[in-house]
């Protein structure tokens, strides 16, 4: 029932579904279909391949997540299978990277129509890159996992900083 | 810009990530960090876009009909939205304030912005108590795409709503509610007093002070002649309204505490318009309850006509015992305990007589009006407090001052001042108001 409820949120008319269903399909087509390149990208960059079966139970599993919570958690899903079942990382799983990425992209972008659609792509696309520099950049992890944090939280912040004075609620409370 | 749960769960996901890429030492687990994080700051990012163009483009009205409706009686509010055309979930709700009372849900008082056609809805309300009601601006609620972010922004005008008492359909008095063209009780312009502006010399009438006789003029001419000033006074007058429960009783909307409001309505109404100083003590059960000295601010008027308007018919069960003071000089006053008013929208209160400069001063003022010369007030202490009693008749409404106090009628009820009103046929009075 649960699992039916869910589904039909992600496929309901009124929901832009288009563009993340391909962005979603292309993933996991290249997590599983396309093993053999992340495990190529993986072997060459001294990264070993966990397996024939790791790329397509990942593809599933990006897919299912996508279906029955949202594109962060089949994000989510993605970079944990990268990790564990594929044993690669940002610089050694460019392809499959993107291809997560992309899953986010086209959900925000999605969500708008017209300009805002291509403004919120490219800054979805900018932020990310911004922060995947101060990933693979970092001095040690928790630097870089402290500074990617600040960096979203004070953007964060000045959007919703910008937001209150573009309507005229800056001085009220909140 | 407010995140939902379903926002904050998402910073919980990139948070965890982050501490799970420090705890096992795995770089690559960041990658999920800084892909939801760029995916918040785009979502945010999108959200402000929707709630600017949304602002931008929104034209909201809120229209009353009637804007004055007797108390009790349903009132059509009524909410416009023209077309918005939005890729989030944009609605616009009314809101009441707590003293307006309403059988609508909330649904029914919030219209959903679309994006080809205006919407509106039609909420009844109804005021409980007189007095009057500000309809505050609509709120707009929008929640992104998603539903990850929301905001809640009051936008569009205020509306406003008078309250008014149940008052007679036979009294044609004008000024209270601008219903009638004749202003019963004006003074007349051609009173003459001793002022200081000249206005006429007139021969000597036999039977005249010999103080008024100009001796100028009469020096330079054969006969004896009195000169005569134009008014320059304004005419004081202190309305006492009889507020006990004989008052009280009787049909709604025709007992007579309703026809002396409406009478006391219309005599404010005359004197702002001549910025007469007007003062006001209502007498109910336990005495001179409430006070207002005479005064011509606008403000006074205003208030004064919120507390006539505020006076209920029913007697209030709850009345405290009459309050006593220690001592002082007016029984009247010292026997004034709490009104049977109710406070109006406008957080209007009768003040009791305590912290009235008249009570202050320990004194109250009579009904009669007297005139002032200049600015200054006249103040005496009170007999047993005069009301105002109104009767209505088919040929019109008369009414007149009468003693309020049983022990007082003896004294006879004078008809004095601008408020009385003469019926339609009878003589001008052209006596001196004392």
């Amino acid at each position: 029932m649960a699992l039916d409820a869910a589904v039909a949120d992600r496929l309901r008319p009124d929901r832009p579904r288009l563009l993340p269903a391909v962005a979603v399909v292309i993933a996991a087509a290249l997590l599983a279909v396309g093993g053999d390149v992340v495990g190529l990208l993986a072997r060459e960059s001294g990264a070993a391949p966990a397996g024939d079966t790791a790329g397509p139970l990942v593809a599933v599993l990006v897919l299912g997540a996508w279906l029955l919570a949202d594109a962060p958690y089949a994000f989510v899903v993605g970079q944990v299978g990268l990790v564990v079942g594929l044993d690669g990382g940002p610089s050694s799983t460019p392809i499959a990277q993107a291809a997560l990425v992309g899953i986010l992209v086209a959900d925000v972008a999605a969500a708008h129509r017209g300009g805002d659609r291509v403004r919120t792509a490219l800054v979805a696309a900018a932020t990310a890159l911004l922060l995947f520099a101060i990933v693979e950049y970092g001095a040690s992890t928790p630097v870089a996992a402290a500074a990617v944090l600040v960096v979203t939280a004070l953007v964060g912040y000045t959007i919703h900083r910008y937001e209150r004075l573009r309507l005229g609620l800056v001085g009220e409370a909140g | 810009m407010q995140p939902t749960r379903r926002t904050w769960a998402v910073v919980l996901l990139a948070v965890a990530a982050a501490v799970a890429a420090w705890l096992f030492d795995r770089p690559a687990l960041l990658a999920a960090t800084a892909g939801l994080g760029a995916w918040l700051v785009a979502a945010a990012y999108g959200f402000l876009r929707s709630v600017a163009a949304v602002d931008d483009a929104l034209s909201v009205g809120v229209s009353v009909a009637p804007e004055r409706a007797i108390v009790g009686e349903p009132v059509a509010v009524t909410l416009r939205t023209a077309p918005v055309s939005t890729d989030a979930t944009a609605t616009v709700r009314l809101r009441f304030p707590p003293s307006l009372s309403t059988d609508a849900s909330p649904a029914d008082a919030t219209v959903r912005l679309l994006g080809d056609v205006g919407a509106e809805t039609t909420v009844p309300v109804t005021a409980p108590v007189a007095g009057e009601f500000t309809i505050p601006s609509p709120v707009l609620d929008v929640t992104g795409p998603g539903g990850f972010f929301e905001q809640t922004v009051t936008r569009g005008p205020t509306a406003t709503l008078s309250a008014i008492p149940r008052h007679p359909d036979d009294l044609n008095l004008g000024g209270s509610d601008r219903e009638a063209a004749t202003l019963e009780g004006a003074y007349r312009e051609d009173r003459r007093s001793r002022g200081t502006e000249p206005a006429e010399i007139r021969e000597y009438v036999p039977g005249e002070t010999a103080d008024r006789i100009d001796w100028n003029a009469t020096a330079r001419l054969a006969d004896t002649y009195v000169r005569e000033f134009e008014v320059e006074s304004a005419i004081e007058a202190r309305f006492v309204l009889d507020a006990r429960t004989a008052s009280r009783t009787g049909r709604a909307g025709e007992t007579p505490l309703d026809y002396l409001r409406e009478v006391a309505l219309g005599l404010l109404e005359l004197s702002r318009d001549r910025q007469d100083p007007v003062g006001l003590a209502v007498v109910d059960d336990d005495g001179v309850c409430d006070l207002e000295a005479p005064q011509t601010r606008r403000a006074g008027y205003e208030r004064i006509r919120r507390r006539l308007r505020s006076l209920e018919a029913d007697p209030q069960p709850d009345r405290r015992p009459a309050r006593r003071r220690p001592s002082g000089p007016s029984p009247a006053l010292s026997r004034a305990g709490r009104c049977s008013s109710r406070t109006t929208e406008t957080g209007e209160r009768s003040g009791t007589p305590s912290t009235r400069p008249a009570a202050r001063a320990g004194r109250s003022s009579c009904f009669s009006p007297r005139r002032s010369s200049s600015r200054r007030t006249h103040w005496r202490t009170c007999p047993p407090p005069t009301s105002v009693t109104a009767s209505s008749s088919g040929s019109g409404t008369t009414w007149t001052p009468s003693t309020a106090s049983p022990s007082s009628r003896s004294t006879p009820a004078r008809p004095v001042g601008p408020w009385r009103s003469t019926p339609p046929n009878s003589p001008p009075d052209r006596s001196t108001p004392t």
